[in-house]
């Protein structure tokens, strides 16, 4: 005898059978197969013909199939309708086999759910993991919710954040009650030289001795530095950062001790900071402070200060005491303290900076894409169960209890999370290896960021929840409703209590991919005015090379006598510039535009002084002679410096259109008088003009000097010749591409100091452009998040006019053979579809709206309800709704009544 | 060849027939058609199981292991009640249906 039974077995794989049910079928249609084939034997076949039919006649149907749709009743020991062995953890593997071949076995389905629910885990992980990354997560210093930035602000021009005075930090260092210390820096330029290879330009701080230990971290290797009780010394002393050590002395150990050259000053290097540690911003060398906060001036606002609070003692109760230190101080100093104030503000609040509100209405984002995602897995979940009633029916006839119905529902709802979990994981690491890699700009604490795993435990709890929810109520509905009903519906009819509930989701995902698309619309058009603003300057095909000359050796307020060659080395390096052919201009400032000058008070001759330090402020910028002519800005009036505006010559200044309109109004600003009141500005510029009057020369257009959201605050621009500053943004413009630009005035620059590196470099465009990068960079996240909430709300509408389009095809079929035009039958489910998403769109413009003033912080140029973007997006909503009609309305048009019928 | 559809509508009808007098096992069933259509009309197991668990589950036959002595043990279905007024429903309205054909037709009913 044959042994049949492993063929059969092998046709049984898709039934989906118990083992006992399997046994006895195996059994049964074993001997049915020998019988015949002995017949076929006796009949005279050879025995290979013989198996060769038998096995053919097996093959005529799909027996597992047809097995599986028939759940065979054997014995009545049907496992899947439940056999007693319902234990909490019996086959729980077969339960999952189950599950993913029943999920397998409706591709479409399991894809889309996967799809939808992949993306949105991904996208909310991704962006939580932002959040987390560069809000949320503690900062790597210890106890940093005590460690609070101190500001100061000037009340009388609300300018809040501004840098502060060295005096007045020791005047906030003595407020016992409120911090325990601290600690102030400034970020002189610095240049390094240290023999082993190029100079090189090293982002540094020369800080006070009690930086580290403000902050609660010590250098992994070496020490820091000791501390005075005035904070400075006169050993040379420098700490460098983990990357500088690694990248310049090749994680060598013996570096400690060594010196090296800084800015023309010898240094001994006393210790290496941990990788992780970035204070402030990506400083790569810490120089110990070698002056006395306390002897420099109160008029000086130059420095940033950090400060531990008291246990116990919040930023509020901090403030209060900064702000009544302030009022005393602006009694006893008027001149330099009157109406300045200080302020704290906890440390990790101000390294998010502008990226709080952004990242928060992203925030927002993701939720609301992570909400569409689980109502398109709803839905389809839905759907799914409706076709699968009649399954459901049939179980619960055949004896299956409701916990074990709930259970099968269980498993798939799970496998189908786990699924989308896992894509979603993918899609979370790329996600946030892409905005890192090709973010625009400057992410804060980028270091810090990596997938959270308890983020995506989070968005992968959300979904589960989901996908049980929908998943398996349906199953629980349905085993408790009338059998008899429900039997009765799987020939006709539709669910109408799910086909609602389905229409209500689609509805609600219409009405939140409205108001994301709304979001992106509205910061799409926010970015596009911020750039179209006028900068007021001609930015095409000019570069920017900072160049930063070494105190030692090119004069500092310690050795002013050496200002004039900081003077001479501009005025030189320009000159050669502009002989160069290549280079069509040439100029130098000590600003680039849309950045704000020094805000130093200035007096007009006539004006009673009243009380000192009620002058009034301006910007001062320094400028060389051919600065306004390359990046073009205009001359209104009056002539450009030239070689006359010397040193030894009398002080002269030009005036942008703001200020000559403010303070010379209806008059001709050329030829009049100022009294500029800054002679230094810290160590970085010197005024070698000793009077204070100075003629305006001439009146220039005027360049945004803030942002290029605010206009033109009030400048006065000194000449190079009479104000040098040791650092100068060189500016060329030439007809080459900027990379050679860039290489003829580094050049020019070693011709004529070998030691001087370059800082950064710049396209003129690119510095105007940086200003919107924040809310580009929102911006472009949250069109991703809108494309993919308007792709979820498509597959959505699609997917429910697809159901119904089968569950109405007699109806369709009736109105066909009745005379109905296919044309009347596709409008029928268009209206349905367009309905649908008019519903959606209506509740989700009352969304935007609504949800719009989140976004205000980051508009520009747009009003939160800005008709036209509320247009353009609720049309273009229309638009892809009616796309996902076509298809099956076009079904509904083409189906042949005969055949509905014939079928239904 | 008869017809596929006629063929599996009248697949039931002729196994609740067959089942009348006596319980068969399923290759009975199976041989008993071939042999008593002369061949025209033939089931095979891939078709035959399934329709014989549709049935049994609808409760018109029911099967039952049968062990006989120096056997293999073999299972039999018999008709129910429920499979008896199936069965005469049916044949009625063949009776009806044939009938019908015939005088349309012109085809004589043998």
């Amino acid at each position: 005898m044959r042994d049949w039974r492993n063929e059969i077995r092998r046709r049984l794989a898709d039934a989906q059978l118990s083992a006992a049910q399997e046994a006895e079928i195996v059994e049964e249609l074993a001997q049915h197969l020998e019988d015949r084939f002995q017949e076929l034997i006796k009949r005279g076949s050879k025995e290979a013909d013989a198996g060769r039919i038998v096995l053919g006649e097996l093959e005529a149907d799909n027996l597992g199939r047809t097995l599986r749709e028939v759940k065979p009743r054997v014995n009545a020991a049907d496992p899947m309708g439940g056999d007693g062995r319902d234990g909490l953890l019996y086959g729980v593997w077969q339960d999952v086999r189950y599950a993913v071949r029943t999920l397998r076995l409706s591709p479409a389905f399991t894809g889309a759910a996967v799809l939808a629910l992949g993306l949105g885990v991904g996208a909310a992980t991704a962006v939580f993991s932002l959040l987390n990354g560069v809000v949320l997560r503690p900062l790597s210093y210890d106890q940093p919710d005590r460690l609070v930035m101190v500001w100061e602000k000037d009340n009388e021009k609300v300018l809040s954040r501004q840098p502060v005075s060295p005096v007045n930090v020791m005047d906030y260092r003595r407020l016992r009650s409120a911090f325990e210390d601290v600690a102030a820096w400034w970020k002189p330029e610095i240049n390094l030289v240290d023999g082993a290879g190029e100079p090189i330009r090293v982002s540094t701080v020369e800080t006070s001795e009690n930086l580290f230990q403000v902050l609660g971290v010590s250098p992994v290797l070496g020490r820091g530095f000791q501390i005075d009780s005035t904070l400075h010394g006169t050993e040379s002393e420098a700490v460098i950062s983990h990357r500088l050590w690694q990248s310049r002395f090749g994680g060598d150990r013996s570096v400690i001790g060594r010196a090296v050259r800084l800015n023309g000053s010898d240094f001994t290097i006393v210790g290496v900071m941990p990788p992780s540690f970035q204070f402030p911003d990506q400083t790569d060398l810490w120089q110990r402070l070698q002056w006395d906060l306390a002897q420099h001036s109160r008029h000086a606002h130059f420095m940033q200060a950090v400060a531990r609070l008291r246990p116990g003692i919040t930023a509020e109760l901090a403030n209060r005491e900064l702000t009544a230190l302030s009022v005393r101080l602006g009694k006893e100093f008027p001149p330099s303290n009157r109406n300045r104030g200080a302020h704290a503000v906890v440390l990790g609040e101000d390294v998010a900076g502008v990226f709080r509100p952004g990242l928060f209405a992203l925030l927002g984002a993701a939720g609301l894409l992570l909400l569409i995602a689980c109502i398109n897995v709803a839905n389809l979940l839905l759907a799914r169960s409706a076709a699968r009633q009649t399954e459901i029916a049939v179980r619960a006839t055949l004896g299956a209890t409701r916990a074990r119905l709930v259970r099968q529902f269980l498993f798939e709802s799970l496998v189908l999370a786990g699924a989308g979990t896992l894509l979603g994981l993918v899609v979370a690491i790329a996600g946030v290896q892409a905005v890192l890699r090709w973010s625009p700009i400057d992410i804060p604490r980028a270091g810090d960021i990596a997938v959270s795993g308890v983020v995506l435990l989070f968005t992968a709890l959300a979904t589960v929840a989901t996908a049980i929810v929908f998943g398996v109520a349906p199953a629980l509905l349905a085993s408790r409703a009338n059998l008899q009903s429900t039997l009765k519906q799987m020939t006709r009819g539709t669910t109408s209590g799910n086909a609602r509930a389905r229409s209500v989701l689609v509805v609600a995902e219409v009405a939140l991919a409205v108001a994301l698309l709304a979001g992106a619309g509205l910061l799409i058009r926010s970015v596009n005015a911020l750039l179209d603003e006028d900068s007021g300057v001609e930015a095409a095909q000019v570069v920017s090379v900072d160049v930063a000359l070494p105190e030692a050796d090119y004069g500092s307020w310690q050795n002013p006598q050496l200002w004039p060659r900081a003077e001479q080395f501009y005025s030189t390096l320009l000159t050669r510039l502009r002989a160069r052919p290549e280079i069509t201009s040439a100029g130098a400032s000590n600003f680039l535009p849309l950045e704000a000058g020094w805000r130093v008070r200035f007096r007009l001759p006539g004006d009673v002084p009243a009380q000192p330090g009620e002058e009034t402020l301006a910007q001062y910028h320094t400028v060389d002679d051919a600065y306004f002519k390359t990046i073009g800005v205009r001359l209104l009036g009056g002539r450009h410096f030239d070689e006359r505006d010397r040193a030894d010559a009398p002080g002269v200044v030009i005036v942008n259109q703001a200020f000559a309109r403010q303070f010379f109004p209806g008059s001709n600003a050329v030829g009049k008088q100022v009294i500029a009141l800054a002679n230094n500005v810290g160590p970085l510029g010197v005024r070698l003009v000793r009077e204070n009057l100075h003629e305006v020369i001439g009146v220039v257009a005027d360049v945004k000097n803030t942002s290029l959201k605010a206009e033109a605050e009030p400048a006065i621009y000194s000449t190079v010749r009479q104000f040098p500053f040791l650092k100068m943004y060189i500016v060329g413009r030439g007809q080459v591409d900027a990379a050679t630009l860039v290489e003829l005035i580094r050049t020019e620059v070693q011709r004529i100091d070998p030691n001087l590196p370059l800082g950064e470099v710049r396209t003129l465009e690119r510095v105007l452009a940086a200003s919107a990068d924040p809310p580009r960079f929102i911006m472009l996240i949250m069109t991703v998040f809108a494309g993919l909430a308007l792709l979820l709300s498509a597959i959505g509408i699609y997917g429910i006019l697809s159901y119904n389009v089968n569950q109405r095809s007699r109806e369709l079929g009736v109105r066909l053979a009745l005379g109905a035009r296919p044309l009347d039958v596709l409008a029928l489910v268009v209206r349905e579809g367009v309905g649908l998403s008019l519903a959606g769109a209506a509740l989700g413009v009352l969304a935007a709206l609504a949800g719009s003033r989140w976004l205000s912080g980051l508009l520009y140029g747009v009003q939160p309800n800005d008709p036209l973007t509320l247009v353009v997006v609720v049309t273009l909503v229309l638009l892809v709704a009616l796309i996902a009609c076509v298809a099956p309305g076009r079904r509904a048009a083409l189906s042949d009544p005969a055949h509905t019928f014939r079928s239904g | 060849m008869i017809d596929r559809e006629l063929k599996k509508g009248t697949t039931p009808l002729l196994i609740l027939a067959l089942l009348e007098q006596e319980a068969r096992h399923g290759y009975e069933l199976s041989k008993l058609i071939e042999v008593r259509s002369r061949g025209v009309l033939s089931v095979h197991a891939a078709s035959l199981y399934p329709l014989l668990y549709r049935m049994e589950k609808q409760r018109w036959i029911r099967g039952r292991w049968v062990e006989k002595a120096g056997q293999r043990r073999r299972r039999y279905y018999q008709l129910t009640s429920a499979g008896a007024e199936v069965l005469a429903a049916q044949r009625n309205s063949w009776t009806e249906f044939v009938g019908a054909i015939s005088r349309v037709a012109g085809v004589e009913y043998a």
